[in-house]
């Protein structure tokens, strides 16, 4: 009898895994099942709530993709209970799926304070986002909660279509996990130039809700009265259904290097997963999209029965604000040596974090080709340290010399 | 409708720090095409001849031609065009590397720098975003190292940088402006034009790219001439594999390789120095400009123990990287000329000369006749500050450091060979005409060029009517170098040709395979005109008349049409072409009635009539 | 399955390349958006013609949540379908050889994509420094070989591949 894979969730996550589960187990059957009425990529949520994609664009891609990988969809199922002594899932509506391997790849829920305001939302489930699409023309000005990648899509989209938007960031720089102070300064001086009312270091102290507006009163005193506010504060992995189940959880799913779960008929990946990161140094979790790619690819290979390990989690990231756009990769902490390059006037910023003259982050502010070198050069863990030092925007030329495409190899 | 010129025109003001930009004046980019015909119309226009090049009322102007940023087989070239300080006419002097294609990408066709900066200053061009900045932190370093710290200071590994080293800042007459560190500006000292207006650079980067008028058309006309390039002996074999240097031993064998500041034809040791001695040895690779197709630039590196020799200064300059050069031109002037053989010396030499920003003809001619002078005892070591005899390959190198810095002896040096000669009283010593020295094909036993030298607009050149082509070459059709019969004819018609293709934006070297049956149509597909080959021809003529005529004006006349009492009276000492000298009165008279002058070299009204000047 | 090859001691730095292929995918002359670039080493003499070798592991068709990457059934080429980019540039930062880019002026991404089977850049090099031809042959090219080297991370151990 062939294999039976379940594949929990239908993001980003899960299709990665189909197809690689589908490339080295041609004869299995693979169900994936998802909480929605069709799978979607959520990471096109924002265009499509700006209008730039139709709804159909939303789940097309899924639909099409699990269909080239044969697998049956399971829509609607929200799984409540995981019993892994018996291998099988218990769903929201009592159905039951057994499987021989499972992955849980159900992803994350936003932090949201204040779900019990109509007005706040988090745009993060269709339904959600498709009924505030059709308040959109009522719709003039909006409050953001939170600077985060999730926070400035949003942003993005709204601001594109002509809505006001205000920020409030609780850190005194926006974009605190991907951008040093010193670069954020340079974007957000893009955002300000553009309109937006940006309120850093500034939180949400209370609430007023009226018939049709909603005020914000900041721990600095700042009363903003607008029509909604969008939660975008951070998410936190969708791990409560396996309560009981007897999986190791502790923010996440904890995983080994085959993302294998603490059973070992289960994994999981994507942002309910906690993994060793690629400098092997912490375990959590890294809750975007192309680590879930990455995280998905590898659980479905080794659910298929082959031996990858998956080099470890990167933290890396892209977002854009007009024609503002910023990248960063990795390991940003303070306490490592830093090379950098700015110029304010030009909104471009270049840093590296070097530990024994590798990069082990980087971050960089303003349009670049081939930053994906950026990638390459953290995850290489090459000794570049020298070269980048004399002028960091020469990254690319570093990246080749190190992977010896110069026919040369550079000694540091 | 699309085309590959830009048509717009930076115009920087370095006196008030204004950047405005213009709209090419198109009757006149119809009437001279491009680059040097444009640029020089330009400078007629808009300055006095009479005015001291040195001063504020110089105009500086980088310009690109309509092929130059195309895939047009040597689409690289751009032209600085000014007032020379060397010479005192007009000053058109070409470079390659990526400069200007970069500048045609960033949208601009041509900038002209007008007054001068108080304080060192360089220009920024990203695309629309221009400004004036600080150059306090660059000036006085070398082109190399400036290249690189401005490239850091704009973030942009892509950008282009044109500077002026050590020797522009100092006002060398025969300063050049480099890019890519090793191309060059290089006769008539633009680069002290530019150090004069304390510019010390221009970093360029552009991203909106340009387009054709008939893009079939065009790709079916450039393919053309790439294959023309290809199959060629010259453009395909010889100049990749030797790069120009290949001439060594050709004019050598020839009797036309002047040595010892012209006192001999042929160098004893000019296998040691020659293309394929450099090939052998020293060459690491070949280099291409932007969009060439021949790539004869040559990369060298020092043997290590070489590297050690002669050091100058414990500035960033390294030795031990790959350089470019030395070509056929600075071969023979700081080699053969200056009766030195060691080709390591020639090699930084070469490299001092294009860090510190220098023409190396002109500093070779000037250590040479500094040689002649020393040898005759006019200078001696006391003056000089170290031995100068002929073939002493330590003063080549130390002269160069010393001349870019204008540091004792080389301050003499500095101001040229004319004003050498005649600052130590032997002004027969100097080998050149209007001021500009000799390049390095002897006048003597190549009449043509010989008729050339004595008339080039510039001075003493070799590129602006390259009859070698013909006399040694063959290319279009061989004649005897040694026969002055036509001779007039082909001078008028390489001076003519060259103004077409110093307009297009191509590199000369291109007509040793391609000429204007080619190189026309290439233009017409890629800017929507409709020049014929005899349209072109004409532009050529006029681009030449316009030159002259402000040499008039500036007060360069026909009686500078001559060449030194040596060629003309010292015969050839021995060798295949031994008692040769240069029958210039026999080319002459018929050179100005072809022209359309009269007896005293002033175009007639009826010739100017007929050029629409 | 062919695939550019490169033989860095041929380039000489010319850059019609660069001309060829920013044609292709713009229709006009522009390096800036070419998506091979001849990176110039002067101090060492090296002159590196680099893009995407259409490597196996495919970062960037993996990584798009709009299918707008896909690999061309003639030329297994992974190539860019325009209409469907959105512009989203996950790819961009998914690739660890960045050799797909974001063009601000369209708003979409760019990589090289073969130009279904006839390369501009191998038909315009001068110097035959650039050739299409079968990867397996022994003068694979260093980019290959290298592409090869990484994917290793995600190379099958098991036997029945």
């Amino acid at each position: 009898m062939a294999e039976r894979y379940l594949i929990l969730g239908a993001g980003a996550s899960g299709l990665a895994a189909a197809k690689a589960i589908r490339e080295k187990a041609p004869e299995s059957e693979i169900y994936v099942a998802f909480s929605d009425a069709h799978p979607y990529s959520r990471m096109l949520t924002p265009y499509y709530l700006n209008s730039e994609i139709n709804e159909n664009a939303l789940y097309e891609h899924n639909e099409l993709f699990l269909k080239s990988c044969n697998a049956k969809l399971l829509a609607g199922r929200r799984a409540a209970r995981l019993f892994a002594e018996e291998r099988y899932v218990e769903f929201a509506d009592g159905e039951a799926v057994g499987y021989d391997k499972l992955l849980i790849a159900t992803g994350s829920t936003p932090i949201n304070r204040w779900a019990l305001f109509e007005r706040i939302v988090s745009l993060w489930d269709f339904d959600d986002v498709r009924r505030f699409k059709e308040q959109l023309a009522k719709i003039d000005e909006l409050i953001i909660i939170g600077s985060g990648f999730i926070g400035m899509i949003f942003a993005n989209a709204l601001h594109k279509i002509g809505k006001k938007i205000t920020i409030i960031e609780k850190f005194d720089t926006i974009l605190p996990r991907m951008l040093p102070p010193e670069a954020a300064l340079i974007f957000e001086k893009a955002l300000e130039d553009e309109g937006v009312n940006l309120l850093t270091g500034d939180a949400i102290k209370e609430i007023e809700e009226a018939a049709d507006k909603i005020t914000v009163v900041t721990s600095q005193g700042r009363r903003i009265t607008t029509d909604m506010a969008i939660a975008a504060v951070g998410v936190k992995p969708n791990i409560d259904f396996l309560n009981g189940s007897g999986i190791k959880t502790d923010r996440g799913v904890v995983v080994d290097k085959n993302m294998r779960a603490s059973d070992k008929s289960v994994f999981a990946s994507g942002d309910i997963a906690q993994v060793i990161s690629l400098n092997q140094d912490v375990s959590k979790v890294y809750p975007t999209w192309p680590e879930a790619v990455e995280q998905g690819r590898a659980a479905g290979f080794n659910m298929a029965g082959c031996d990858i390990e998956y080099p470890g989690g990167l933290l890396y990231n892209t977002v854009t604000f007009g024609s503002m756009s910023a990248a960063s990769f990795g390991k940003i902490d303070k306490d490592t040596e830093i090379i950098k390059w700015k110029d304010a006037s030009k909104g471009r910023f270049v840093q590296f974090w070097i530990e024994d003259g590798k990069p082990v982050g980087a971050c960089l502010v303003g349009d670049n080709s081939r930053i994906g070198m950026l990638k390459g050069l953290i995850m290489q863990s090459k000794t570049v340290g020298n070269r980048i030092a004399d002028n960091p925007t020469k990254f690319a030329e570093a990246f080749l010399l190190s992977n010896h495409f110069a026919g040369h190899e550079y000694k540091g | 409708m699309s085309s590959s010129y830009t048509n717009r025109l930076l115009r920087v003001n370095l006196s008030d720090g204004s950047i405005k930009i213009e709209k090419i004046n198109q009757d006149w980019q119809n009437k001279f095409i491009g680059g040097r015909g444009l640029a020089t119309k330009y400078l007629v226009a808009e300055t006095d001849p009479k005015i001291d090049a040195l001063s504020k009322e110089n105009k500086l102007i980088f310009v690109t031609g309509p092929l130059t940023g195309t895939p047009a087989p040597t689409g690289a070239r751009y032209m600085i065009v000014t007032k020379s300080p060397l010479t005192g006419a007009v000053a058109c002097s070409n470079s390659g590397g990526y400069f200007g294609s970069e500048l045609k990408f960033a949208g601009y066709d041509m900038i002209i720098f007008e007054g001068a900066a108080e304080k060192p200053v360089y220009l920024s061009i990203y695309n629309d975003e221009v400004a004036l900045k600080d150059a306090s932190e660059v000036w006085g370093k070398g082109v190399w190292e400036t290249e690189e710290l401005l490239k850091s200071a704009e973030g942009d590994s892509e950008a282009k940088v044109a500077a002026i080293g050590p020797a522009g800042e100092n006002k060398v007459l025969f300063s050049c402006i480099v890019n890519e560190k090793h191309r060059a500006a290089g006769r008539s000292g633009v680069g002290a034009v530019m150090g004069s207006k304390k510019l010390k650079a221009v970093v360029v980067r552009g991203t909106k790219g340009i387009g054709v008028n008939n893009p079939t058309q065009f790709f079916e006309d450039i393919n053309r001439s790439k294959e023309i390039l290809k199959d060629s002996p010259v453009t395909g074999k010889a100049l990749p594999a030797y790069g120009t240097a290949v001439l060594v031993n050709v004019m050598n064998e020839y009797g036309g390789l002047p040595a010892y500041n012209f006192r001999k034809a042929q160098f004893e040791n000019a296998e040691k120095v020659s293309g394929e001695t450099l090939a052998d040895t020293r060459l690491v690779a070949n280099k291409a400009c932007f969009a060439c197709t021949i790539a004869c630039g040559r990369v060298t590196k020092l043997p290590d123990e070489a590297s050690e020799q002669y050091i100058v200064s414990t500035s960033s300059r390294n030795w031990k990287n790959a350089g470019e050069g030395p070509e056929y031109e600075n071969t023979w002037a700081m080699a053969p000329l200056c009766g030195v053989d060691d080709i390591d010396a020639l090699i930084k030499a070469n490299w001092l000369c294009n860090d510190l920003g220098m023409d190396p003809i002109s500093y070779g001619a000037t250590l040479a006749c500094a040689m002649e002078l020393y040898d005759t005892g006019a200078i001696d070591e006391k003056t000089a500050g170290m031995n100068l005899a002929f073939g002493n390959a330590e003063a080549l190198v130390k002269m160069a450091y010393a001349t870019g810095y204008r540091e004792g002896f080389g301050d003499y040096l500095a101001e040229g060979a004319y004003r050498l000669s005649k600052r130590f009283g032997h002004p027969e010593f100097f080998m050149g005409v209007k001021k500009q020295e000799f390049p390095a094909y002897d006048p003597r036993s190549v009449q043509g060029i010989g008729l050339a030298y004595a008339t080039n607009n510039r001075g003493a050149d070799h590129l602006r009517g390259y009859t070698i082509a013909s006399e040694i070459m063959g290319i279009p059709e061989k004649t005897d170098p040694a026969a002055t019969e036509g001779k007039a004819a082909l001078t008028k018609l390489f001076q003519d040709a060259t103004g077409v293709v110093d307009s297009s934006g191509l590199c000369v070297f291109s007509t040793f395979a391609i000429g204007l049956p080619e190189i026309v149509p290439m233009i017409n597909s890629a800017t929507g005109s409709n020049y014929s080959v005899d349209d072109a021809l004409k532009i050529g003529e006029r681009i030449w008349n316009m030159e002259h005529l402000y040499n008039l004006e500036a007060g360069i006349s026909g009686s500078e049409d001559t060449l030194p009492k040596r060629i003309l009276e010292g015969k050839i000492p021995e060798g295949p072409t031994k008692g040769m000298v240069n029958r210039l009165s026999e080319m002459l008279p018929e050179y100005y009635k072809l022209r359309g002058w009269d007896s005293s070299a002033t175009p007639t009204e009826a010739k100017l009539k007929e050029l629409d000047l | 399955m062919k695939t550019l090859r490169v033989d860095i001691s041929k380039c000489t730095a010319c850059r019609q390349c660069e001309l060829a292929c920013s044609w292709h995918l713009t229709g006009s002359f522009n390096p800036a958006k070419s998506a091979i670039k001849a990176f110039v080493f002067d101090t060492i003499a090296r002159y590196v013609p680099y893009t995407c070798f259409q490597c196996d592991e495919a970062w960037c068709m993996n990584s798009c949540p709009v299918s707008a990457i896909s690999i061309d059934a003639k030329t297994k080429a992974k190539v860019v379908d325009k209409d469907r980019c959105v512009g989203c540039r996950v790819c961009t930062i998914a690739c660890p050889f960045g050799t797909i880019s974001f063009d601000s002026a369209t708003g979409k991404v760019y990589k090289c994509d073969l130009c279904d089977g006839d390369p501009s850049c191998v038909a315009n090099c001068p110097t035959g420094a650039i050739t299409y031809g079968d990867v397996d042959t022994s003068s694979t090219s260093r980019m290959s070989q290298w592409a090869l080297k990484l994917t290793d991370a995600y190379s099958v151990k098991e036997a029945s591949l």
